[in-house]
């Protein structure tokens, strides 16, 4: 392994930074380049150059940096809360044009991928995605962001996706969720007894997680069609079986968090801020 | 005079006239084709539950929009709502997982096979050629459900087709206009995007699973102020592109009815549809009923 270790590598940072407040005319500024530089060698993994997902989206490497927002997605109201705090590098963990792959072709003539393009270059912003690799970071930074957001380390049973927390209900468990995932989870949507006793908790996400042995399944960007119909079927025939859905965004926005957490003694010159791409959904 | 489930798809394909493809989807997913029918039932997802309430009112021929085994994976090939997309989405190791079925010692799957086999149940999908009519029934079937068939202002090409759902409203709030959706089509959770007090009046109406192209061009009809949409296919990123639409200071609402409110009313025209062809047995459209409730 040639990468630095983070102790030394923080103290070759501080040395940087001490070096820059001495002679500041001198100082070469923080390029987009050098933090994905720096984030490529701490990683503890090797990088995957054929990654579609975790690349520029928007601005290039030479892009100056004034500040970092790590978050789920590079949302307009991102940008724009970016903007206002002056932090320009948004390292974002999902899509910024819409599709898995950001793909232009889809939306060149949509006059929304415009305006937010306009949007970021008038204001020079750049925007940076990663996705794969902290979720190949070990631990998956995005799973370590939410076994802390919900204060749940402690009742990991070992397998990483799996809780035993003290007693509830399935109804409690959502208004817990509800209350402690800092994206909110206003979309929230449950099938089973509300007051079905919990205390084996999983997590979910496509039909073949449906139908785990666990008291709650805990689901994020699942297909109404296959698993919610499973999910109903299971609680009808009688399984003791609870299931409570939330947007992708409350699922993975509260891991990012971590992501700052990671990034962040990595680039001592410019502060790193968590900004939770909130759950913009509201109900009647 | 007695008939089989297989004589009631065949005069549906008679009705259908000579477009009809073969594909996997629409087929039989459970039961015998020769079965006598006594009864049919039309319904979005042939839940345990709808399957009760069909045993119940002596009907044993379900006709579904969804399969009784909750996966598309068959849909490959010969549905129509991949086509157009890039390979990128649909041919990716994420997208097959996503659509992969239940492990056949799957306690629920062998339940739910042993309730159809005790009842003798015939269980028929019909998707991909129900879809592939030039009216979009499923379009048509929500509208009428909303009582906005009045209000249709179809923008040029076909009437009731498909991404054709265009309807001037009277101009009302959003969250007014949501809260009318609500009580009209009885369901207990909206997911409601954009300003509550911004007036809307033209509606772009959708339902099902939806893609970004879906979106972009029921936002760009002129006008439309309003989507009213099924479900989407990856939420945070659909989801999101409604959010930035509102963020980018266009006064635009955007509310997500799900996949069951927004097919439900379709299958009842399915049951209108088979009806005059199929005069020997009873024919009803037993709603599956919203999937969830909300904790708010």
């Amino acid at each position: 392994m040639t990468h630095l270790s983070r102790r030394e590598f923080v103290a070759m940072a501080g040395a940087t930074l001490a070096a820059t407040q001495l002679a500041p005319a001198q100082a070469p500024k923080l390029t987009a380049g050098e933090v994905v530089d720096r984030i490529k060698k701490n990683l503890g993994i090797p990088w995957n150059a054929t990654t579609f997902r975790d690349t520029y989206k928007i601005g290039s490497p030479e892009s100056p940096v004034t500040g970092i927002v790590s978050t789920f997605g590079s949302n307009l109201s991102i940008m724009q809360k970016a903007v206002k705090a002056g932090l320009n590098m948004i390292v974002t963990h999902e899509p910024t044009f819409w599709s898995d792959a950001d793909i232009i072709d889809m939306v060149k003539d949509d006059p929304l991928y415009h305006f937010k393009l306009d949007y970021a270059t008038k204001n020079k912003l750049v925007v940076w995605r990663i996705h794969d690799h902290v979720h190949s970071h070990k631990p998956d930074l995005i799973w370590a962001g939410w076994n802390k957001g919900l204060g749940w380390e402690k009742y990991l049973t070992g397998n990483d996706r799996g809780y035993v927390i003290p007693p509830t209900t399935l109804k409690d468990l959502a208004l817990f969720l509800d209350k402690t995932l800092p994206a909110g989870t206003k979309s929230i949507r449950c099938i089973g007894d509300p007051n079905l006793p919990v205390t084996r908790v999983a997590t979910g996400r496509d039909l073949t997680s449906m139908g785990m042995d666990a008291d709650c399944i805990i689901s994020s960007d699942s297909r109404e069609y296959n698993c919610y119909e499973y999910a109903r079927d299971s609680v009808h025939m009688g399984i003791k079986r609870g299931y409570i859905y939330i947007a992708h965004e409350a699922a993975e926005d509260v891991g990012t968090q971590e992501v700052a957490n990671w990034l962040r003694p990595l680039v001592p010159e410019v502060e790193v801020r968590y900004m939770p791409t909130t759950d913009e959904f509201w109900g009647v | 005079m007695s008939i089989t489930a297989q004589a009631v798809i065949d005069r549906i394909q008679r009705k259908f006239g000579p477009g009809w493809e073969p594909t996997p989807v629409d087929a039989f997913m459970a039961g015998k084709p020769d079965t006598e029918v006594k009864g049919i039932a039309t319904t979005y997802a042939p839940t345990l539950d709808v399957l009760k309430k069909a045993v119940a009112s002596g009907k044993n021929f379900i006709i579904s929009r969804e399969s009784p085994w909750w996966a598309r994976l068959n849909a490959f090939g010969g549905g129509t709502q991949f086509q157009g997309l890039p390979s990128v989405w649909t041919n990716g190791q994420d997208y097959v997982r996503q659509e992969a079925g239940a492990a056949e010692t799957d306690a629920t799957l062998i339940a739910k096979k042993q309730y159809i086999e005790a009842n003798k149940l015939v269980v028929y999908r019909w998707f991909a050629n129900w879809n592939a009519q030039p009216v979009d029934f499923q379009l048509k079937g929500l509208a009428k459900a909303l009582g906005w068939e009045q209000h249709y202002k179809p923008s040029g090409g076909y009437p009731w087709g498909h991404n054709n759902g265009f309807f001037e409203l009277a101009p009302a709030t959003l969250k007014d206009t949501a809260l009318a959706i609500k009580k009209k089509l009885g369901v207990k959770s909206l997911r409601i995007g954009g300003n509550p007090n911004t007036i809307v009046h033209k509606a772009a109406l959708s339902h099902g699973m939806y893609w970004l192209p879906d979106l972009q061009k029921l936002y760009a009809e002129p006008g439309v102020d309003l989507l009213v949409v099924g479900e989407p296919e990856w939420e945070n990123e659909l989801s999101l592109y409604s959010f930035d639409v509102a963020d980018s200071g266009q006064k635009k609402g955007y509310i997500v009815l799900g996949q069951q409110v927004s097919e439900e009313p379709g299958c009842a025209e399915m049951a209108a549809w088979i009806k005059p062809i199929v005069t020997e047995v009873p024919i009803e459209h037993i709603p599956a009923g919203e999937p969830c409730w909300t904790s708010s």
